[in-house]
């Protein structure tokens, strides 16, 4: 969250520029408090209306508020459906000016009434035949469902502030976070709500303007009363709505230093967007005039030539000007499509929309049918007050707003730059828990038919190697690999550096890997891999890296890799303590047998081994010694002493640290290559008494343990120490002769064995078919053709479960899309259904290739 | 039930105005000078307003025209105006929330609003008529065919022990008019005076056209 300080920031820091302006907006709505008290005291005669002019500034500015509260609406809702990324940076902004910009635009009625104090009565004696409780019902149901529209996407960010602050505005945070913890679970439910909400509010945001337009179509009032009013009214409150973000998008990133995420593009689309809207009203307000020339129907004509050529023509053109000539001439150009340049022509837009209100209201009050006294309406000094205290009071609860919530969407932002394919809500891979699929009909039967045919077909297919329980298990062939540091040239080769640390202090943009203790088998670790496929291809996106492409043979080595890495770790990572292995060295009696200088001491003198020796090494001397030291103490009756836990580390310590020239430096050895040690294991008879999950010889334990081998090289040692003795009674009784260790075969076998667990994958294929047809069938069939993605039967090379994941890798990409085009959640493997899919698959292909 | 009508001969009209007098007197119009009219805030429910005619300019009194599909009743959001079984475009003045609507509405622009409260010299103050209620500041009101003299003497008449008799009822215009060119009585009833001259051939109503049925019947001047 460190990137996004400067969001976050502004919430918690108020500077010297805010507080003047908290000042002078302040001082501008207090007068306007005193002009509203002035007029309750004198009643509306302190404005300047009369009749027949009975509407005049307030009812203009109502209609001008709700219209911009269209912004939000328009941004947030309409781009989120059509998946235009480049809003993500915007909507937060947009909501916000709608609702509060409707608390104006009632406000404004309000201050219309002549009795304000009974405006209930709206409520309590409700007339439904008009119009304006049609406006009464519409805009409650808009404030309310665009408050929550709102709230909603607020959460998160709620959270993030709650969990960066203390005090109250902790205890504030704390309240409206709702208890949100970013579960998958409640991502899930929130981008639900999210999306019901963004359609909902789109057909009454519409209803909202249209309802407003009634108020003066649904009158007999010359060029009041035109069918054209609902739509015209809409387009100018979109119109007048994208102005108005246009312009609060240039002072929130002029004033918040918000250049990264507000930048050129966001504006150019919008002055598009705007241009086109202009062009829309520059349409409708040119039918609406022409039809009601063209009529020349007398009263009409009267409010037509005033509005024109008369007394009003000042305004009509200026509003021509405003809305049209200027905001075209400037977003038509591209070399004024700038940010400079659509702050023009927002500003320009909104002058002219309010001079539009204007225009429509007043001229038609202007010129009544009947032949009664008219005057020259021109708002008093009260109305100028409130109007001005309106939008200074606006600005303030905007301002207000930006300094207790992040006025950009923090949770969003991914994929803030347009143009790129940021994952959409439900391809969030840490936001959805187990794959929602829109359970339709045609699913449901698929899955009726996939378990039909699983049952049936799974009798005969499996491949049963070896299977000591009833269900059907089988042994996935995992290769050896040979050189588990190969995969270390492409970890960086990949790029995987770029992202990934191995154990490094330097935070990267992507989990170290190397601090990351994973104790599954490798195909969970392909589980993980493929989970946190759609966040890397995000990022990757986002840093503009192509993701790369791995053939079956790389994504063995770098899973080796990756694996072997553990090995290096569970030495560097936890280095062992020197001082108490010198008091294991004494403790266990070793001392007894090994001293310095001790030439009449059966044991060497440890501390003639110099250098840096490795815990390889001293298993290796251990175990060829072994026997000898066996044999010596036993003769003088010392007890064969038992390693546990770390003891043997610390001993290994000890000794390095007790050597002449032994430095500080970390110890880095190889590991062997654990194909070669599966040969040693066998070339040195370990199989006759050992078993590897079930396969070998009787007598010994099974040495595919996997928990206990997730150890460092010392632990396994000491555990070799302990069972040394009974292996040597073993040993002599078989007749066998105790076989000795190069430091290089000790390497292998101590290799092998830690990766035994990693070859060492079984997966059930029943387990592993309810997974493909939860979670892939929607695209994928084995042998029923082609879906949306291909039948994987027909795909080659998906023979061995590495290469299945290799190709699930390449195509994750391809794959994100399609699931995102069809808002489709990406699935998640959970421990152990790596294996039973690839089970499955292995065995489904199988079956269908007979 | 009774549909109340008016009609107004406009060749006995001389437009002297006594009908608009009369009306301030009878129902508390607040005062209004010149200076408040010039600003649109004349406080009246009647007036004479100029208007062509075949015959050149004429002068008709112009009231609320208590239409049988009234435009103000129709926007009202509390109902305030409303029309009553009997015909009257009727007003709830504690109801009224002063929005002004239907004075907007109303094509006549007969509608009036109390833009102030109403105010009085004491002179007049002491002469205001005590049947009528006197309106606040902030509600909209207009003619009401004098409602309350209605109200009066079907109490007269059942205090009587009789029904309505036709000159029971007169608002106050009609009853001043000097040259009795104001006829008022039950539209419905089919031997009342009004019933008969709204069938006369130079019966027309204003603006009938727009669909709003007023109830205020003018009779054109003659040859």
């Amino acid at each position: 969250m460190d990137k996004h300080d400067a969001i976050v920031t502004p919430i918690l820091t108020v500077g010297r520029q805010f507080r003047v302006w908290v000042l002078a907006l302040g001082g501008v709505v207090a007068w306007a408090a005193f002009a509203w008290i002035w007029q309750l005291t004198h009643g509306l005669g302190a404005t300047h209306l009369g009749r027949p002019v009975y509407w005049g500034l307030y009812i203009t500015n109502f209609v001008f508020f709700i219209g911009v509260s269209h912004a939000g609406t328009l941004i947030s809702a309409i781009l989120r459906i059509v998946h235009a990324e480049w809003r993500r940076p915007i909507t937060r902004m947009a909501e916000v000016i709608t609702v509060l910009v409707l608390f104006f635009g009632v406000g404004n009625v309000l201050l219309d009434l002549g009795r304000p104090d009974r405006a209930l009565n709206v409520l309590l004696h409700p007339h439904f035949r008009s119009p304006l409780l049609w406006d009464v019902s519409s805009i409650s149901v808009y404030l309310t469902c665009s408050s929550i529209y709102l709230y909603l996407p607020l959460i998160p960010d709620i959270a993030i502030l709650r969990d960066r602050t203390t005090g109250w505005r902790h205890a504030f945070y704390a309240r409206l976070s709702l208890g949100w913890t970013g579960t998958p679970h409640q991502w899930h439910r929130l981008e639900k709500a999210i999306s019901v909400m963004a359609i909902l509010v789109i057909p009454v945001a519409i209803s909202v303007h249209t309802v407003v337009s009634w108020v003066f179509a649904m009158t007999i009032q010359p060029m009041w009363h035109s069918s054209i009013f609902g739509p015209y009214f809409v387009v100018g409150a979109i119109f007048s709505g994208i102005a108005a973000i246009i312009t609060a998008m240039v002072i929130v990133r002029k004033v918040y230093g918000l250049e990264a995420y507000l930048q050129e593009i966001h504006f150019k689309n919008l002055g598009m967007l705007l241009l086109v809207m202009a062009c829309l009203w520059l349409y409708f307000t040119f039918a609406e005039h022409l039809t009601t020339w063209y009529a020349q129907e007398p009263q009409e004509l009267n409010v037509f030539n005033a509005k024109l050529f008369g007394r009003f023509a000042p305004f009509f053109w200026a509003m021509a000007l405003f809305c049209f000539v200027i905001p075209f001439t400037i977003l038509a150009n591209p070399r004024t499509l700038t940010i400079n340049g659509t702050l023009l022509a927002s500003i320009s837009v909104n002058i002219g929309m309010w001079l539009e209100r204007f225009t429509i209201v007043v001229p038609s009050l202007s010129n009544p049918r009947a032949p009664v006294h008219t005057f020259i309406y021109w708002p008093s000094w009260v109305e100028w007050s409130l109007m001005a205290g309106c939008f200074a009071a606006f600005t303030l609860l905007y301002m207000g707003f930006t300094k207790l919530f992040p006025i950009v969407s923090i949770w969003e932002l991914p994929g803030a730059a347009p143009g790129h394919t940021a994952a959409a809500e439900p391809m969030r891979a840490e936001a959805v828990g187990p794959a929602v699929h829109p359970l339709g009909g045609p699913v449901i039967a698929r899955t009726v038919l996939g378990i039909a045919a699983l049952v049936a077909v799974g009798g005969g297919a499996v491949v049963a190697a070896q299977s000591a329980s009833a269900s059907k298990e089988i042994a996935l062939s995992i290769e050896l690999p040979d050189n588990p540091t190969a995969g270390a040239r492409l970890f960086v080769e990949k790029g995987c550096v770029r992202c990934h640390a191995l154990a490094d202090d330097q935070a990267r943009v992507g989990p170290d890997l190397g601090r990351i203790h994973f104790s599954g088998t490798i195909m969970d670790l392909a589980g993980a891999f493929w989970n946190h496929s759609p966040v890397m291809r995000e990022k990757m996106a986002d840093l503009k890296v192509q993701p790369p492409r791995l053939t079956s043979r790389e994504m063995t080595d770098l899973v080796a890799f990756l694996t072997a890495y553990r090995y290096y770790l569970t030495e560097v990572g936890q280095p062992a303590n020197p001082a108490a292995g010198r008091a294991v060295f004494a403790a266990k009696g070793c001392a007894r047998c090994h001293a310095p200088n001790a030439w009449d001491k059966p044991g060497p003198d440890l501390s003639h081994y110099r250098g840096h020796f490795s815990a390889l090494f001293v298993a290796q001397a251990m175990w060829n010694h072994g026997g000898e030291m066996a044999k010596v103490m036993s003769g003088q009756g010392v007890p064969w002493p038992r390693f546990s836990g770390g003891e043997m580390g610390d001993l290994v310590a000890y000794l390095q640290s007790a050597n002449e020239g032994a430095t500080n430096d970390p110890v880095y050895f190889e590991p062997g290559s654990p194909r070669r040690g599966r040969e040693v294991f066998a070339a040195k008879k370990c199989l006759e008494c050992h078993s590897i999950a079930g396969v070998g010889g009787r007598g010994g334990p099974d040495l595919a343990r996997g928990r206990e081998f997730v150890g460092s090289i010392s632990t396994i040692a000491g555990m070799m120490w302990n069972h040394s003795q009974g292996m040597s009674a073993e040993l002599a009784r078989r007749g066998i002769a105790r076989v000795t260790f190069s430091g290089q075969e000790m390497a292998d076998i101590l290799a092998y064995l830690y990766f035994v667990n990693y070859a060492n994958v079984r997966g059930v294929s029943d387990r592993g078919g309810i997974v493909f047809v939860k979670k892939c069938s929607t695209c994928h069939s084995i042998g029923g053709g082609t879906r949306i993605g291909p039948d994987l039967s027909a795909a080659v090379d998906l023979d061995q479960p590495i290469a299945i994941m290799a190709a699930m890798w390449d195509h994750a990409s391809a794959m994100e899309r399609e699931m995102r085009t069809r808002r489709l959640a990406w699935p998640r493997l959970e421990v152990g259904e790596a294996a039973d899919l690839a089970a499955f698959l292995l065995t489904r292909r199988g079956a269908s290739e007979k | 039930m009774a549909r109340w009508g008016l009609v107004i001969d406009l060749d006995r009209c001389t437009a002297c105005q006594a009908c608009v007098v009369a009306c301030k007197h009878e129902n508390n119009l607040a005062f209004s000078t010149p200076a408040v009219a010039q600003d649109g805030r004349l406080m009246t429910w009647i007036q004479i307003v100029p208007v062509e005619t075949r015959g050149g300019a004429a002068a008709l009194p112009l009231m609320c025209q208590q239409c049988d599909r009234p435009p103000c009743a129709d926007v009202c959001p509390t109902s305030a105006t409303y029309r009553n079984p009997e015909g009257i475009v009727a007003q709830i003045y504690p109801r009224c929330i002063g929005c002004r609507y239907c004075t907007n509405a109303c094509p006549y622009a007969v509608k009036v609003f109390n833009w102030t409260a109403p105010e009085w010299p004491d002179a007049m103050a002491a002469m205001r008529n005590p049947d009528v209620s006197v309106r606040p500041k902030g509600v909209a009101e207009k003619c009401t065919f004098c409602h309350h003299r209605l109200q009066a003497a079907r109490e007269r008449a059942r205090a009587a022990g009789r029904d309505l008799a036709p000159d029971d009822y007169v608002p106050a215009c009609v009853q001043t008019c000097p040259g009795e060119a104001m006829v008022f009585g039950d539209l419905d009833d089919p031997h009342s005076e009004v019933a008969t001259l709204a069938d006369s051939p130079r019966a027309f109503r204003w603006m009938e056209e727009l669909g709003t049925k007023p109830k205020v019947i003018y009779l054109r001047e003659g040859e």
